[in-house]
């Protein structure tokens, strides 16, 4: 058995702790609660032959109380950038808070969700935008915490380029 | 003013042609308007210069962001990037300021998600505790409800100083939890959460008072639990204390991570998540994991001594009145059983009153008496007496004794339910014994074989056949003579007690006699002597009621002159015999003849 730590990082309201919840319980809520601090959930997953037990660190909403968030990433495997398809300027905060996290942790593994893909129509991120991140090398995926889709894939992307780099 | 009055259009400054005219017009106008066209002016400048004057606008300016908001999301849109640039160079100038406005949400929250954790543990604990029905968890559960205690504090507080429960060895950075030991009792939840969150905790609160390195949330407390926190340069111990912890507690938690640091330095320098190099610290996590119960007092307060010792003393005192108390009920109880003629059936106190009932023989003593000599007085003692016969042996032979009224000549013996009777009686007597002893209660044999019964006739005979011999010339009696004076008397005394009975009166009559030689009256007179000597030597004329004495006398002349008279004649003249009678009822003195 191994464990991991990783954080969902994002701006306010791109869905962080839907895709925890979706992830974890399987469920999903219209209900917004702000998260205040932190949560920390935990999920046991198969990867390969190997246990992991992911300890997944979902921060408040807030993206720029720089301080804070390093005491709270500190000691992250990974972590996962998440924007709001529908909103163009979470796109910016998640690449702000990957240059922190990069200088807090190093260069550990990380994937990016464009989150609400069930409100495709309303996207305010093209596809273009994705490719050039891509071609950065980044792990860019899309999907949806209400209705799941591409939610196991992304922590489980995360968590074999989390084994592969340990 | 004199000019033609222009048609209804007023007349313009352009219309006027000249000069001349426009000159006076604007004179005109200048006289009429100047107040208004200064106003005029005035608006003018204020509507082409709106965007510096800032007094005005700050005047409605909070009433227009909210008529704005009204209508539509532009406002927040446009506003919102400012804010957050705002928030965020505060921040970045002062974080302090930002933490400080939120700490107080955010420390309850997080507390608030420990509780959480935590409480599945109490609530378990709770249970485990509500399902023994000990007499002593009765006593707790009463204690708890007259105090307002939950259950389980009153527990606590009575048994268990303190207890570690669970001990968390995690990873500092991380926050991952390296090892984890609990005690039996230790209802664990998640320890792996319960790790991570109380590495958050340790990070919230070192970001939110920004203290110094080093200066790390060391204690916790949740609800009755209470989590010692030591922080290491590689790992935390934490450990979960229910109860009070005490001081060396800590030090101990301290060495032992310490320890672990020191000789697990490879392991935490290869720490991929993996725990398992973690595992052999079981045995000294396991050293921190005690329990130290309340040690039963020895110490008492005074005050308990006090009432302590009042209550023996009242109780000694108490027992030892009513060991004395029984003790003189149980000699009463004693003396009354032991009277004879008394059967008691009840003997009961009632708080001062005495209650006796029984049966009582009439010749019984008087069994109250016995109360009163006890120091009870006769107005507390109520008695019932039933009347019965005492089979009592001093009771036969009193009832025997009052019932037969025997003469002092007889004795009655009792013998195991016989009654024998002894002595002299006389013959009617024994008679009429013999019929009533047998009537009498405890009487089953009567015997009065060795009673001589006597007749009077035959006690007169025998009397009379006793003389008193004297010598020549003498009226007093020789010694000889007074040997005789004893059974004679008793006699008598037989002789009257039969006359007594029989309601007869005994005559006794001493006769003195005098031989012939002296002259005739000195023989009178020496005759008349020896009788009274004798009636004195016998007790006197006042022998009894029934007997009387006379005298008589027998001299030569009175005897018989013709006989002739040898010594031995003549010397049984000098003596004092009797002659005894019976006379009926009156007693009367006998003539002599
Ligand atoms: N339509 C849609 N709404 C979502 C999705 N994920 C989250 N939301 C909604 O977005 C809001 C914010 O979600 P939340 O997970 O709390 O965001 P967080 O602040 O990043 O943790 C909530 O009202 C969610 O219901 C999604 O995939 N589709
Ligand atoms: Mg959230």
């Amino acid at each position: 058995m191994i464990q991991k730590k990783i954080c969902l990082l994002g701006g306010f309201a791109v869905g962080k702790t839907s895709l925890v919840r979706r992830f974890v319980t399987g469920m999903f809520s219209e209900l917004y609660q702000t998260t205040i601090g932190v949560t920390i959930e935990k999920k046991a997953l198969l990867v390969g032959d190997q246990d992991v037990t992911l300890m997944i660190w979902d921060l408040y909403g807030e993206d720029d109380f720089q301080k804070m968030r390093e005491s709270y990433l500190r000691g992250s495997s990974g972590y996962i950038l998440v924007a709001d398809g529908m909103r163009r300027s979470t796109l910016d905060t998640a690449e702000a808070l990957h240059q922190l996290a990069q200088s807090t942790l190093g260069p550990v593994p990380f994937v990016l969700i464009v989150n609400k893909a069930d409100q495709l129509k309303e996207w305010e991120i093209d596809e273009a935008t994705l490719a050039r991140l891509r071609h950065k090398g980044w792990l860019v995926f899309t999907g949806s915490a209400k209705t799941g889709e591409g939610v196991p894939e992304l922590f489980m992307r995360l968590t074999q380029t989390l084994l592969e780099a340990a | 003013m004199n000019q033609p009055r222009p048609s209804n259009q007023p007349p313009s400054p352009d219309t006027a042609a000249s000069p001349q005219l426009k000159q006076e017009w604007a004179e005109l106008r200048t006289l009429l308007l100047a107040p208004e066209q200064t106003q005029l002016t005035e608006l003018r400048n204020r509507i082409d210069h709106t965007e510096t004057d800032a007094p005005s606008v700050s005047k409605v300016l909070a009433e227009a962001i909210t008529l704005r908001g009204k209508q539509d999301e532009r406002l927040t849109a446009a506003l919102t990037p400012h804010i957050q640039t705002a928030l965020t160079s505060s921040v970045r100038r002062n974080p302090h300021v930002i933490a400080e406005a939120i700490a107080p949400i955010m420390g309850p929250a997080i507390r608030q998600a420990i509780v959480r954790t935590l409480q599945g543990m109490m609530q378990s604990f709770n249970q485990t505790i509500d399902h023994s029905l000990s007499p002593k968890g009765l006593a707790w559960r009463i204690e708890a409800w007259r105090t307002g205690r939950p259950f389980a504090e009153v527990v606590l507080l009575h048994t268990l100083r303190f207890r570690v429960e669970q001990l968390f060895l995690i990873h500092r950075d991380t926050g991952l939890l390296l090892h984890h030991v609990a005690s039996d009792t230790a209802v664990i939840h998640d320890q792996q959460l319960v790790s991570g969150m109380l590495t958050a905790i340790q990070a919230f609160v070192q970001d939110t008072f920004s203290t110094p390195r080093g200066q790390t949330l060391n204690t916790l407390e949740v609800g009755e639990c209470r989590v010692l926190i030591e922080q290491g340069s590689q790992a935390i111990l934490a450990c979960v204390v229910r109860g009070t912890a005490p001081g060396y507690l800590r030090a101990q938690v301290q060495q032992t991570l310490e320890s672990i640091q020191l000789d697990y330095a490879d392991a935490f320098a290869a720490f991929d998540g993996n725990p398992s190099g973690f595992d052999a610290t079981h045995d000294r996590l396991m050293e921190c994991v005690q329990t130290q119960y309340e040690t039963p007092r020895t110490r008492t307060s005074p005050m308990t001594w006090v009432i302590l010792s009042g209550i023996s003393l009242a109780i000694a005192l108490w027992g030892w009145t009513s060991y004395h108390n029984n003790q003189h009920w149980r000699h009463i109880t004693q003396r009354l059983s032991a009277m004879p003629g008394i059967v008691i059936t009840t003997l009961e106190r009632d708080g001062n009153r005495i209650h006796l009932a029984g049966l009582r023989d009439p010749l019984a003593e008087d069994p109250e008496q016995i109360l009163v000599e006890e120091g009870i007085s006769s107005e507390q003692i109520t008695a019932h007496w039933s009347p019965y016969y005492s089979l009592d042996p001093p009771f036969i032979r009193q009832r025997a004794t009052a019932m037969l009224n025997p003469p002092p000549t007889a004795t009655l013996h009792f013998q195991e339910e016989h009654l024998i009777v002894t002595g002299t009686a006389s013959h009617a007597w024994a008679i009429e014994a013999k019929k009533t002893a047998r009537l009498i209660p405890g009487i089953q044999d009567y015997r009065d074989d060795d009673l001589r019964t006597v007749s009077i006739e035959q006690l007169i005979e025998q009397i009379n056949l006793v003389s008193f011999l004297f010598d020549s010339g003498s009226s007093t009696l020789s010694e000889q003579a007074q040997g005789k004076i004893g059974p004679l008397r008793t006699l008598l005394e037989d002789l009257q007690i039969l006359a007594q009975s029989s309601g007869q009166h005994i005559v006794v009559e001493a006769i003195g006699g005098a031989d012939e030689t002296g002259p005739e009256t000195m023989n009178l007179l020496l005759a008349t002597a020896r009788a009274h000597t004798v009636i004195a030597a016998l007790g006197g004329p006042s022998f009894g009621s029934h007997l009387t004495f006379t005298t008589g006398i027998e001299t030569m002349s009175t005897v018989s002159r013709s006989r002739a008279l040898t010594p031995h004649t003549r010397k049984l003249l000098r003596r004092t015999s009797f002659f005894t009678s019976i006379k009926d009822k009156v007693p009367q003195v006998a003539p002599t003849p």
